[in-house]
């Protein structure tokens, strides 16, 4: 079906298969579709007149479409096509994508002869955020980071920010609106890290704590970034807004708090194993929310005495400092599996019992870390598209 | 053929005409009476087939009708989306013992078929097309399988929802089961044909036992006419008569016939029995009308034959035959009939021979007397001139005494061969026999006569047979005679003619024949010519022929003399046939 | 279009499932049960393909039973952690309707589900879906040598009429080898079915040609392959379903792809079709290319692209346990139930 390369054709063609494959890859669509009409051009020949239609197949937007189109007309004019109706060669152009990579497909047809030719795009990052609700609060998010690699907490000492993952503390740098890597200070374990490994970083000033089960790391960011591990079991420092905080160990191999925990006073009190707490209510007296292993939620008074358990929460809790409501608020996560998009919501103590203060924010897969950060909080959430853990930092907005 | 075998015969045919008579008539009534019970037995085992497809028909209708009342089939009727159902009528059908069923959506598209599985979509148009489907009754139907057609026993049940429709046609196969739960009497079988193609096809006759080019006539002519037919197939002991049954579709297509076969083998058998009776009988018939015959025609038939002995006997000359007489019944009166018959034939004889005798003395005396005469008178004449010469002209004495003595001693030579002549004939010998070859004998005694037949003007000719066998017999005599029989034609051709001699094979024996074209024979001359001294001639003493008789005589032979007036006369001697 | 098959997909009956009991961090112990048609009957456990060779690396095989059953026990060293689950016990040669029970009385906890068992999914049970990972093709065989049978039959068979009930739209038509989440091509490959045309190809054939035996290895295309016979009924191709085991002059093959990576799935496809391609194929459009030379000539004929999918009982949770290739990954699954 494909026609064979004649004449100053097969020059070009030559030159086309001699060149290295990579090199037709393009980083960009306008760069793809510009390879792709140098394509066409060694099919259809000088001079000729091309009807093109455009389709998209992919998960690129009109706009990624738009410029291909546009790439791709204004390359072939520049070589010396013309485009109409009526053409005496069809060009199909599609954008279609695999699980690499996008391509830019050119399906050529000039009488008989029919030619195919593609480019491929390399992935980019994108997408799009979660768009505010009409409520008089609700829940603001905001994309700060993407990555392959899981993260288990972000924070953002200074100017800076810190991500932890399971390879190490991220440093990163602001030059202008992007965050740019300055260093990584790696962690190792001598045990693997169990499944849905959790982490958390616990800062004072530029000094900080990087919490693991079994690891805990000490170090700061400033003047030079450094960081210093050990093996062991230590309680990780649980921040709550309004400055509770709490103490707890972390069960080793495991994806939750044992039980062993403190508030206030370093008396360590044995309850039931819990996955995440949040301090709520009147900042002077506040009550914990315990999310429980066993999908219950258990609020706690600073005497660990039980005040209520509320069934149906997700297994993410962290308090949130706002304006909206009276007192700080708890974000929760829903109640789901890993394979399905995750919700947060904001809820508030009254009545001796949680009462949603906000509409749910949708996030596009599950959440797997959601941190207490004072005024806001930190929700890290994997991407089901992409596959790739998105930073977020959210706050509760309202009409205030 | 003889009396007593003529009467034995009819005898004979009387008997077996009687038994014949019978036997025809058992058979009859055999027959009769077998068909009578053949056909009882035949509209049986139809009824009890009838009563089968029926019980079959509501087993489907049931089946169907309760798949169709079902919440399953309702579901499908009012699902949106039948495509998930593609696997429903497989278990639906094996919960309800059908071998065929087909959920079809109102369009007529196949939902899903458990005979068929992959038919899925296809349309079964006749059900749209035909419109109205009363419930609870069954069909026929051909319908169609993965590896084939086959004819199966049919119902519809419609399922309506709203707007929506569902039919549920299921069914069971017509095939070996079906035959094989019809209770079938000894010497009866049932054979199922199904026409799932065009033509016939052999292999969709189901059930047991030999299947023959009339069978196939049999169904050809069933399905044709859609009517009950009826044939016997076969011949003798594995003959079969055959009700053939149509069975049809709900549009009244002919879609398969059932045959029911009874056996003519008791009926065979039994006639065989009654024809090998019937010959026993007729045999022994045979043998009693034999004897019986035989006995009534000896008392009948052997005083006939002694008296037909009797009368061959006399007929062969023993005139003095007698019979017994054993009986005084009309046999008896009969023979003593017959016995003075030859009584008296035996006197008439005496007295015929004596007449004869004497007739045959005063004939050869006449005869004697003529031949005699002749040549005496001229001695007297010649004596008396003598005398006279030596009275009166004693100078012619001498002259007259030559003249005298030599027709003296003519006419006593002639004296003396008339003599002779009757001696020859009273002394003929005994002939000497030999093998002849009687062509050979013509031929040299044809040249004997050449000469005196060229002088006499007549024509010789010669027919001889060269397959003319050689006979015995004495050549002598048989030269005199022939020469006779020459002689004697040129004395009847004065003016000429021609002589012919011929020979021919005549069985084992011999023809010879002389004839002549002088001036023929009447018929009283034809039975004279042969009695001695009888001749034609003016000359001659008439003995020639009877010579030639008596030679033919001693020869065991045969001879007589055709002619008529004008017209010649043939003589004709039969030799050496011993037929004769 | 396409995007859906980028992910693993899962799906969650929720209809009447109570939101009480559940949380989203998991929970360690537990034994998972699955159950799987296929009959490993080597001595040894599987170490390649998908499936039972997944679980190696976060399990490890404690007891063996070939053809019966299997355990594997969670490796506290596993990379990526100790797996949720204590153990997973796969048990063998099951028939796809018992899984179907089992996973109903709660004897079983994953199940493989055959098609269109995953749109009656019972009140609890989830559904994991690969991405269109496996290729149901006809391959012809040598005998077959005119092209015109070969066109007439790829023309014959119907196949949305295959996909929509039989495969209960679980899948997708392709005329491509690849499939598109793979590929981002295969829309090139545009299936054509032609009963017209098929007919006057086959009519042209000498008769003795159109007698065809069509082998079927997994008894579970077993119903299409009926259908596929029937449709080439219509077309005036005489096709005969070969007995088990028989090759026939046809087969309808069921090929998994095994890696994401074009050029390397299409050389996996190629081997296990008894099809050859370049050795190297450095782009997508080499791959396109050499994909385009198999399916010349109609040799192979596309059918369809079918996903792995199983069934996960009420007391499974986490991430869907197979990733887009079909391949296990039961380490990040979890069981719901007591807590420690």
């Amino acid at each position: 079906m494909i026609a064979a390369v004649k004449g100053w054709h097969a020059v070009l063609a030559a030159v086309w298969i001699l060149v290295p494959a990579r090199a037709w890859a393009a980083d960009d669509v306008a760069g793809a579709a510009r390879e792709l009409a140098a394509k066409t051009a060694l099919f259809t020949g000088a001079g000729a007149t091309i009807s093109a239609s455009y389709r998209n197949l992919s998960s690129l937007g009109p706009v990624q479409l738009e410029q291909a189109r546009a790439g791709y007309e204004a390359a072939l004019r520049q070589m010396g096509m013309r485009l109409g109706d009526g053409g005496t060669v069809e060009a199909q152009i599609s954008l279609s994508e695999n699980g690499s990579q996008y391509l830019l497909i050119a399906d050529l047809r000039k009488g008989d002869d029919r030619q195919v030719a593609m480019v491929e795009i390399a992935r980019w990052k994108g997408g799009p955020g979660a768009k505010p609700t009409d409520s008089a609060a609700w829940i603001e998010r905001k994309v700060v980071w993407e990555q392959e690699e899981q993260v288990l907490d972000a924070a953002f000492p200074g100017d800076a920010m810190v991500l932890l993952a399971p390879s190490g503390v991220g440093i990163y740098a602001k030059h202008g609106e992007q965050w740019e890597l300055r260093q990584v200070l790696s962690i190792s374990s001598s045990r693997p890290w169990p499944r849905d490994l959790r982490g958390h970083l616990s800062f004072q000033g530029a000094t900080f704590r990087a919490f693991l089960p079994g690891v805990t790391c000490g170090g700061a960011t400033e003047p030079e970034p450094r960081m210093e591990c050990h093996a062991g079991e230590y309680p990780w420092s649980v921040e709550s807004a309004g400055g509770a905080g709490m103490s707890a160990y972390f069960a080793p191999g495991r994806n939750y708090f044992d039980g062993r925990l403190s508030i206030e006073n370093p008396a360590i009190h044995n309850g039931p194993p819990f996955y995440s707490a949040a301090a709520t209510g009147d900042p002077r007296q506040p009550v914990w929310l315990l999310a429980l292993v066993n999908g219950k939620a258990q609020v706690v008074d600073g005497g660990f005495n039980v005040l209520a358990e509320i069934p149906g929460w997700g297994s993410d809790v962290a308090s949130i400092e706002t304006r909206c409501g009276k007192g700080n608020q708890v974000l929760a996560t829903q109640p789901s599996d890993a394979g399905d998009t995750d919700a947060v919501q904001s809820y508030i103590w009254k009545d001796r019992s949680m009462a949603a203060a906000t509409p749910a924010a949708i996030f596009p897969g599950p959440v797997t870390a959601l941190w207490a950060r004072g005024g806001s909080a930190v929700a890290v959430a994997r991407d089901l598209e992409t596959g790739k853990y998105v930073v977020y930092v959210l706050t509760v907005a309202c009409g205030l | 053929m003889t009396f007593r075998t003529r009467l034995l015969l009819i005898f004979t045919l009387a008997v077996v005409a009687s038994v014949g008579v019978v036997e025809l008539l058992v058979q009859k009534a055999t027959r009769r009476e077998f068909e009578r019970m053949d056909a009882a037995r035949s509209d049986a085992l139809v009824t009890q087939f009838r009563k089968e497809f029926d019980r079959r028909s509501q087993e489907v209708v049931r089946a169907v009708g309760g798949i169709g009342r079902s919440d399953s089939a309702l579901n499908i009727a009012i699902s949106p989306d039948p495509t998930s159902f593609y696997g429903e009528a497989g278990e639906l059908a094996a919960a309800h013992s059908l071998d065929l069923l087909e959920l079809v959506a109102g369009d007529g598209a196949i939902v899903s078929s458990a005979e068929w599985p992959a038919r899925f979509g296809y349309r079964e148009d006749w059900l749209v097309e035909h419109g109205d489907w009363r419930e609870g009754q069954a069909f026929l139907r051909r319908a169609e399988l993965p590896d084939g057609v086959t004819l199966a026993l049919a119902a519809v049940s419609t399922v309506t929802a709203g707007d929506r429709k569902l039919f549920v046609v299921g069914g069971q196969q017509l095939d070996q089961a079906f035959l094989s739960s019809l209770v079938l009497p000894d010497g009866m079988r049932a054979l199922l044909y199904r026409s799932l193609q065009p033509k016939f096809a052999a292999e969709q006759m189901l059930g047991p036992g030999p299947r023959s080019a009339e069978l196939r006539a049999l169904v050809e002519d069933t399905l044709a006419r859609k009517r009950e037919r009826y044939r016997i197939v076969g011949r003798g002991a594995d003959a079969e008569s055959f009700h053939a049954l149509p069975l049809a579709g709900y549009d009244g297509a002919a879609l398969g016939a059932l045959l029911i076969g009874s056996s003519r083998r008791g009926l065979a058998e039994l006639e065989s029995k009654q024809l090998r009776y019937g010959i026993e009988v007729a045999a022994f018939g045979i043998l009693m009308s034999v004897a019986l015959g035989a006995w009534a025609t000896a008392r009948v038939t052997r005083p006939v034959e002694r008296l037909a002995r009797s009368a061959t006997a006399v007929a062969a000359g023993n005139w003095d035959t007698t019979v017994e007489v054993t009986s005084g019944d009309e046999i008896g009166r009969l023979a003593l009939a017959f016995n003075r018959m030859t009584e008296e034939l035996m006197a008439q004889r005496e007295r015929l021979v004596q007449a004869e005798r004497v007739a045959a003395w005063r004939e050869l005396a006449r005869r004697l007397a003529h031949e005699l005469k002749n040549p005496l008178f001229p001695l007297q004449i010649t004596v008396e001139n003598m005398q006279r010469a030596r009275s009166q002209y004693p100078e012619q004495f001498d002259e007259v005494f030559r003249e005298g003595s030599q027709t003296l001693l003519a006419e006593l030579g002639n004296l003396k061969q008339i003599v002779a002549r009757f001696s020859d004939f009273a002394k003929m010998p005994a002939p000497e026999m030999q093998p002849l070859d009687f062509n050979r004998l013509i031929g040299e005694t044809m040249k004997l006569f050449e000469a005196q037949l060229a002088r006499a003007g007549i024509a010789a000719r010669e027919e001889l047979d060269p397959a003319a066998p050689t006979v015995m017999a004495d050549p002598e005599q048989m030269t005199r005679a022939l020469r006779n029989l020459i002689l004697n034609a040129i004395d009847a051709m004065p003016q000429g003619g021609t002589l012919t001699v011929r020979t021919r094979r005549l069985g084992p024996g011999l023809r010879l024949e002389v004839a002549d074209t002088g001036q023929g024979l009447t018929p009283e001359e034809c039975g004279r010519l042969f009695t001695p001294y009888y001749t034609t001639k003016t000359h001659g003493t008439g003995l020639g022929l009877a010579i030639v008789q008596s030679v033919v005589s001693d020869h065991h032979g045969r001879i007589s003399v055709a002619g008529a007036p004008g017209k010649g006369a043939t003589f004709q001697i039969d030799l050496g046939d011993r037929t004769g | 279009m396409c995007s859906r098959w980028l992910a693993v997909y899962s799906l969650l009956a929720l209809a009447g499932l109570p939101l009480a009991q559940a949380a989203t961090r998991p929970r360690y112990g537990g034994v998972l049960r699955v159950e799987i048609r296929e009959n490993i009957e080597s001595v040894d456990p599987p170490d390649s393909g998908t499936g039972l060779a997944d679980l190696m690396g976060a399990f490890s095989i404690t007891r063996w039973e070939a053809g019966l059953r299997a355990t594997y026990a969670a490796d506290n060293n596993a990379p990526g952690g100790r797996p949720f689950v204590d153990a997973v016990e796969v048990r063998m040669g099951r028939p796809l309707r018992d899984q179907s029970i089992d996973l109903e009385v709660g004897k079983a906890d994953v199940i493989e589900l055959g098609a269109g068992e995953s749109r009656r999914g019972a009140a609890g049970r989830k559904i994991w879906m690969s991405a269109p990972v496996r290729i149901v093709a006809l391959v012809f065989g040598p005998r077959v040598e005119d092209a015109r049978i070969r066109e007439g039959l790829a023309l014959a068979v119907d196949r949305t009429a295959i996909l929509n009930v039989l495969l209960q739209r679980q899948g997708e038509i392709s005329g491509a080898l690849l499939p598109q989440w793979i590929s981002g091509y295969a829309f090139l490959f545009q299936p054509a079915a032609d009963l017209g045309r098929a007919r006057t190809l086959i009519a042209a054939a000498p008769p003795g040609a159109r007698n065809l035996s069509l082998g079927v290895e997994d008894g579970g295309l077993r119903a299409m392959a009926d259908r596929v016979a029937l449709n080439a009924r219509d077309a005036g191709l005489t096709v005969t379903t070969a007995p088990q085991g028989n090759a026939g002059d046809v087969r309808l093959v069921d090929a998994q792809v095994a890696s994401s990576d074009p050029a390397r799935a299409l050389a996996g496809i190629a081997a296990a079709l008894g099809l050859i391609v370049p050795a190297r194929m450095e782009n997508a459009e080499a791959v396109y290319n050499a994909e385009r030379a198999v399916l010349e000539g109609f040799r192979v004929v596309p059918l369809f692209h079918l996903p792995d999918v199983y069934g996960a009982g009420p007391r499974v949770r986490g991430a869907a346990g197979i990733s887009p290739l079909g391949q296990w990954k039961f380490g990040n699954v979890w069981l719901e139930g007591d807590r420690p």
